[in-house]
């Protein structure tokens, strides 16, 4: 699975982009895990109080979870995973 | 007088005379300032089907009522004329300090008729109003024009100017205020070149008045919360400025690519926001009254593309990186710098560089016609060099000077231009996102997106969050968007604002400021006022719900790579409903009864 | 413990809501020439500097002034304005090193900051916190430890 992190998300999780290999059948344990390997901030910032941040848009292949079945969206292993910060318009 | 000012000063430049009269007060009330009460002069005094260049189209600057005043980033102002680019009403936005200097000189409209024998600008100091030569300074670039006339009347002054694109009557030429801010689209600044008016300086000493500060503070002070505790407001836009947006557009697979080719491009993080405040941000920057800052002060070092000043944002970065296949970030700011110093509209700058990139590869414009220039896609010495060649209409520039449209058809192949109403789309891919691209068909000014920028709630979710994908309730979200956003910017407010602030916000400090009571509904009325009238100087300058349309490209061929491959775009489900929804007939005109609605009739 | 008005013009992002809140804040209107902050943008370089009163300790204003108009309360932190003592001779302006009391023809008064009574608008309403207003021995406290967290992180590298 592959994981991109973008803004300032970046800063949480210290790279740019992370291979996921750990089994992660959906986002919610994706979510769990990353915040094992990356601290309490991210998991803070991503998934406050076990809900999805209303100011955090993930994307898996490109569709916004809020469309799938936010925290519950499944995952398969060739999946790509993109955390955004929802931050700024043009 | 709370709010406006109150005077509209009127120049005409055959007879050199000038004019002040009294702001028709109904007219304000009705259509607010700025774009609303600027498209109400055009419609009222401009025969539509009048040829842009010709003396008797007229060029219009209007802050709005807000400008002057510390409504939260509440400083613009709008230029309002006939486009050349498009032959329809062209409206273009501003911020800097220019707008609020017009009003503290006491002027709510500056409108220009006629032409001039040779180059003037004009000089206003509060009463004092002189049209003064400007033969010594034609040719010069926006910063050298502003230091001139600084010299010459005050260095504090606030100029409004045209590069040398504007005065060779580029048609997508840009009128520029304080050095980087512009009205860029639809070729504002070729209509003040024709009229050989280079400059506007200003200087104002006198008040913008409140009807009710209590009222006012109270109001400004909520709608600032509000921003603030907006996560793109309140600080994502400061943080990484609206470049930020490539790599979510990119994740989506809407990132047009190479002339709307694909929407998808591997390496668009080397030009995304992130990198932009990594390599070359030197500081935020703010209009006048903002509370945002989403301006970014840029610096590179690199010799090759050495320069300073303000910039990207994001659709310019698109327009000449992804959609040119290009992604080295240096070349793309330089580019964006020669943009602002010759006052060219970047955004269709970049798209039609873009498109002979695809005409060339594709072999109907050959190394004969381009002088024996590589046009290949990704060739990023043809972008840099191709600009200046444009500004200036030197060989195959004069050529690119036309815009996309003009220039794919000169080809024999219009169809590789990506424009609607022949202005450039940009930066968002309608077969990805269905909203943007109704939005870009029905656009009063042609391929725009910040009129109606459903990518808040399709892709950014700033409030709700709407699927991109699907058709479903878009054309009633557009026609929102489309509305408040008229309002917000004939109140002379950055639609920014909105990533906080509600309509509510912007109908509260009206109320305040004016002394005229304007409910929500009021303000989205005003704003849908202003929409129903470009649309009928539209129609009478002879466009057709024809020209409601998207390129073929983009309704027949579907994305090829990407999270959106095999997407196209469904405009022709959703106008029907579209028109239905603005009360408009079958052909996209305005009934009787919805223009009795309005009072427009 | 004394109150400074602290100005950081390296965040100043020369948005101007400074002084358009102390305009407003004083005659609740928007006079451009009403304020007694004023921002200076250099374009090219995109850095804007806000300027207003330093509330000097040997405030030349005060020296210069004939009627005691400039003035400063017993233990107090801010020069003072007694406008009813003014008689409008403008030494202060020519005194001052800064430029910061500045004559207004339209009231026939001078302008120069008085921390609106120990709560600065300017303060309250700068989006970016280029403007700050405190205890003066923590007054440069934020500026000084992001230089020291510079240090911080060459340390921390080897």
């Amino acid at each position: 699975m592959l994981i991109k992190y973008f803004a300032d998300v970046r800063t949480l999780s210290g790279c740019l982009e992370q291979e996921w290999t750990r089994p992660a059948p959906t986002l919610r344990e994706l979510v769990l895990g990353l915040a094992e390997q990356h601290g309490a901030a991210f998991s803070a910032r991503v998934m406050p109080s076990g809900k999805l941040s209303a100011t955090i848009i993930v994307l898996v292949n490109g569709q916004s979870v809020v469309h799938l079945d936010r925290l519950d969206t499944p995952l398969e292993p060739e999946d790509t995973v993109a955390f955004f910060p929802m931050i700024a318009g043009g | 007088m709370f709010g406006w000012s109150g005077t509209i000063l009127r120049i005409n430049l055959t007879t050199g005379t000038i004019k002040k009269e009294p702001i028709n007060l109904n007219d304000a009330k009705l259509f607010i300032g700025a774009r609303g009460l600027g498209t109400k002069i055009m419609a009222d005094e401009v025969d539509p089907k009048v040829d842009p260049f010709s003396p008797e189209n007229k060029l219009i600057f209007a802050p709005g009522p807000f400008s002057g005043t510390f409504a939260p980033s509440g400083g613009r102002y709008d230029v309002v004329t006939k486009g050349p680019l498009t032959g329809a009403i062209a409206a273009s936005n501003s911020g800097g300090s220019f707008g609020p200097e017009l009003k503290y000189a006491g002027y709510d409209l500056v409108i220009f008729e006629g032409a001039a024998a040779k180059p003037v600008y004009l000089w206003i100091k509060d009463d004092l109003v002189e049209l003064r030569d400007a033969s010594h300074i034609w040719g010069k670039t926006v910063p050298e024009t502003t230091d001139l006339l600084r010299a010459e009347t005050d260095e504090e002054a606030k100029v409004a100017c045209i590069g040398p694109a504007g005065e060779k009557r580029v048609l997508f030429a840009a009128i520029m205020n304080d050095l980087h801010r512009a009205a860029g689209r639809s070729g504002v600044g070729a209509v003040m070149g024709s009229k050989n008016l280079k400059a506007i300086v200003v200087v104002g000493t006198g008040p913008v008045q409140v009807a009710d500060p209590k009222g006012f503070l109270a109001a400004v002070e909520k709608a600032r919360a509000a921003v603030k505790l907006n996560p793109i407001g309140g600080a994502g836009l400061k943080a990484y400025g609206t470049d930020v947006l490539v790599n979510i557009l990119n994740e989506s697979g809407a990132l047009p690519t190479r002339n709307y080719q694909d929407g998808y491009f591997p390496t668009a993080n080397k030009v995304g926001g992130e990198t932009l405040a990594e390599k070359l941000l030197v500081r935020p920057k703010g209009c006048y009254s903002c509370v945002i800052s989403c301006g970014r002060v840029t610096k590179v070092s690199n010799p090759k593309y050495i320069g300073e000043g303000e910039g990207p944002e994001y659709e310019a970065a698109w327009g000449m990186g992804p959609d040119c296949g290009i992604d080295d970030l240096e070349a793309i700011v330089k580019t964006n710098f020669l943009c602002n110093e010759y006052g060219l509209d970047s955004i269709t700058m970049g798209a039609t560089i873009a498109c002979a990139m695809d005409l060339f590869e594709a072999g109907h414009v050959t190394l004969k016609d381009t002088g024996g220039r590589d046009m290949s896609f990704g060739n990023v010495d043809a972008l840099v060099e191709l600009t200046r060649m444009t500004a200036n209409r030197e060989g195959i520039g004069d050529k690119l000077a036309l815009g996309s449209y003009r220039f794919a058809e000169s080809f024999g192949h219009p169809e590789f231009s990506m424009t609607v109403k022949k202005q450039e789309m940009p930066a968002y891919d309608p077969r990805a996102i269905q909203g943007i691209g109704l939005e870009y068909a029905t656009s009063n000014r042609g391929g725009c997106h910040v009129r109606g920028y459903t990518i808040a709630v399709e892709i950014l979710g700033n409030g709700v969050k709407l699927d991109p994908h699907v058709i479903t309730d878009k054309p009633h979200w557009v026609k929102l968007f489309q509305d408040l956003t008229a309002a917000v910017d004939s109140s002379g407010a950055c639609i920014f604002g909105t990533f906080g602030m509600s309509g509510d916000d912007f109908a509260a400090m009206l109320t305040a400021l004016t002394g005229v009571p304007y409910s929500l509904a009021d303000y989205l009325q005003a704003g849908e006022r202003v929409w129903n009238l470009e649309r009928m100087f539209n129609l009478k300058a002879g466009l057709t719900s024809a020209d409601d349309n998207l390129p073929e490209r983009l309704l027949k061929c579907p994305i090829k790579t990407g999270p959106s491959k095999g997407a196209v775009s469904r405009l022709g489900e959703m106008l029907p409903e579209y028109y239905q929804l603005r009360g408009w007939d079958k052909e996209g005109v305005p009934t009787p009864e919805k223009l009795k609605e309005l009072a427009l009739v | 413990m004394t109150k400074v008005l602290m100005i950081h013009p390296d965040k100043c992002t020369g948005c101007r809501n400074c002084s358009l809140a102390c305009v407003f804040g004083h005659e609740g209107q928007f006079r451009p020439t009403g304020t007694r902050v004023h921002v200076y943008t250099w374009e090219r370089e995109g850095f804007s500097v806000p300027m207003m009163c330093q509330q000097c300790d040997d405030a030349s204003c005060m020296k210069v002034c004939p009627t005691g108009a400039m003035h400063r309360a017993k233990g107090g932190d801010v020069v003072l304005y007694e406008r009813s003592k003014c008689i409008g001779c403008r030494m202060c302006t020519m005194a001052c090193p800064f430029g910061n009391a500045v004559y207004d023809g339209a009231t026939g008064s001078i302008l120069k900051c008085d921390t609106c009574d120990g709560s600065p608008e300017c303060v309250k309403v700068c989006p970016n916190s280029a403007l700050e207003y405190v205890d003066d021995n923590i007054s440069t406290r934020t500026r000084k430890k992001s230089f020291a967290a510079k240090f911080k992180s060459a340390f921390e590298e080897v």
